[in-house]
């Protein structure tokens, strides 16, 4: 997209083609500085928008999404409906999703489905497809998170006579929260929150239900109903920590690509 | 007095194993500085990545042999006085321990090694 952004930049307008031209070869930060002083000196200038643009673009490649909402937003309080405002809105909807705002996602994405540009419509339609999606996994995440807690605080609340000293299969998986917790050292930011969630939740799931155990061993038919259960928390542990990290896409795409893809 | 000192070095034997599993989970998984060696210049180098290509197969088995023998170590000093009771207490756990790091150790590479595409290298001239 930022390619695409700097050719359309270098080929209609000789005022940025320079700091166009110059992107993959100086830091982000230094074009950031030159395209907000050409923008500081072409006031009134329809190429300001484009500007801006692309210094959202640049901010969000840098993974800060807070400046790039900043610069978004003063391109669409302008007055006026450009077409490089309209791309502004397509950017500011998919930084709306990716920050759960899904009300103001959709409404933008309603909006730009009309827009008379096939392209424009197109991502608009697709981005709204995946922000009904993404508040879908959202709200069903919700929802187990939820059954999870009172779960765990009705087993913990049953069986806490036999709490301490914590039961011997919480001891048994110590040394994998260890590894995990190691393993989240080197990780990105979403990806360590999840992997400590998993590690961290997945023990106190661990002590609530053998403490219950202790006291009530399963019996008859339990036997059976007791360890699918505690898989299906597991997994619905597993889902809540993915889907609360927006790293739902990116599993996605190991399945399919593969861990280096 | 012999099973007692037979029973501390099974344990710490033990212990040393589960700390040559983490060592080596611990390097695999994380971008710690670790040895490479660079079999095109025929030495080693000490750092995150490797520039030139390296293998960090070396490296990686030196850290966790030394997580192993520290681990051994601590095992000597820690499993000298231990009741009957406790001694089989502490050999259920290191069983345990053991297998599921050996088995976490297991998937991590399985994982990476599972999608990997290796790049041959172009022949050098002569």
């Amino acid at each position: 997209m930022t390619a695409v952004l700097l050719l359309a930049l270098a080929s209609q307008d000789s005022g940025l083609e320079e700091l166009a031209s110059n992107v993959g070869a100086v830091s982000h930060p230094q074009t950031i500085s030159a395209l907000e002083a050409f923008v500081a000196s072409h006031p009134g200038d329809p190429n300001v928008d484009r500007a801006l643009l692309l210094e959202a673009q640049l901010y969000r490649a840098d993974g800060d999404d807070a400046h790039a909402l900043q610069v978004l937003n003063r391109i669409l309080a302008a007055p006026g409906f450009s077409a490089w405002r309209r791309d502004a809105a397509l950017e500011r909807a998919s930084l709306d999703v990716a920050a759960w705002r899904f009300g103001a996602a959709l409404s933008a994405y309603g909006w730009l489905a009309h827009d008379p540009d096939e392209r424009r419509r197109y991502q608009a339609r697709m981005g709204a497809a995946e922000a009904l999606a993404m508040r879908a996994r959202l709200y069903l995440g919700c929802a187990i998170s939820f059954a999870l807690v009172a779960v765990v605080l009705w087993r913990l609340a049953r069986a806490r006579r036999a709490l301490l000293p914590p039961t011997e299969e919480v001891t048994y998986a110590l040394p994998l929260v260890v590894l995990l917790g190691i393993a989240a050292l080197s990780q990105p930011a979403a990806e360590a929150r999840a992997v400590l969630t998993l590690a961290g939740g997945g023990l106190v799931l661990l002590w609530a239900n053998s403490s219950f155990w202790r006291l009530r061993r399963p019996r008859g038919l339990l036997r059976v109903v007791e360890p699918a259960f505690a898989a299906g928390q597991a997994f619905g542990l597993l889902y809540c920590a993915i889907v609360s990290n927006n790293l739902w896409h990116r599993l996605v795409e190991t399945f399919v690509n593969g861990a280096e893809g | 007095m012999l099973e007692t000192l037979a029973m501390t070095r099974s344990l710490s034997v033990a212990l040393g194993a589960l700390g040559f599993v983490a060592g080596e989970f611990a390097v695999t998984a994380t971008t710690a500085p670790t040895l490479w060696y660079q079999p095109l210049e025929r030495r080693f180098c000490f750092d995150r990545y490797a520039a030139a290509p390296a293998m960090d197969f070396y490296g990686r088995l030196a850290a966790a042999s030394l997580a192993g023998l520290v681990f051994f170590g601590v095992g000597l000093v820690l499993f000298r006085h231990l009741s009957d009771g406790a001694a089989r207490l502490w050999s259920r756990r290191l069983s345990v321990w053991l297998g599921s790091g050996l088995l976490a150790t297991a998937a991590l590479h399985a994982a990476l090694l599972i999608h990997r595409v290796p790049v041959p290298l172009e022949l050098t001239a002569p």
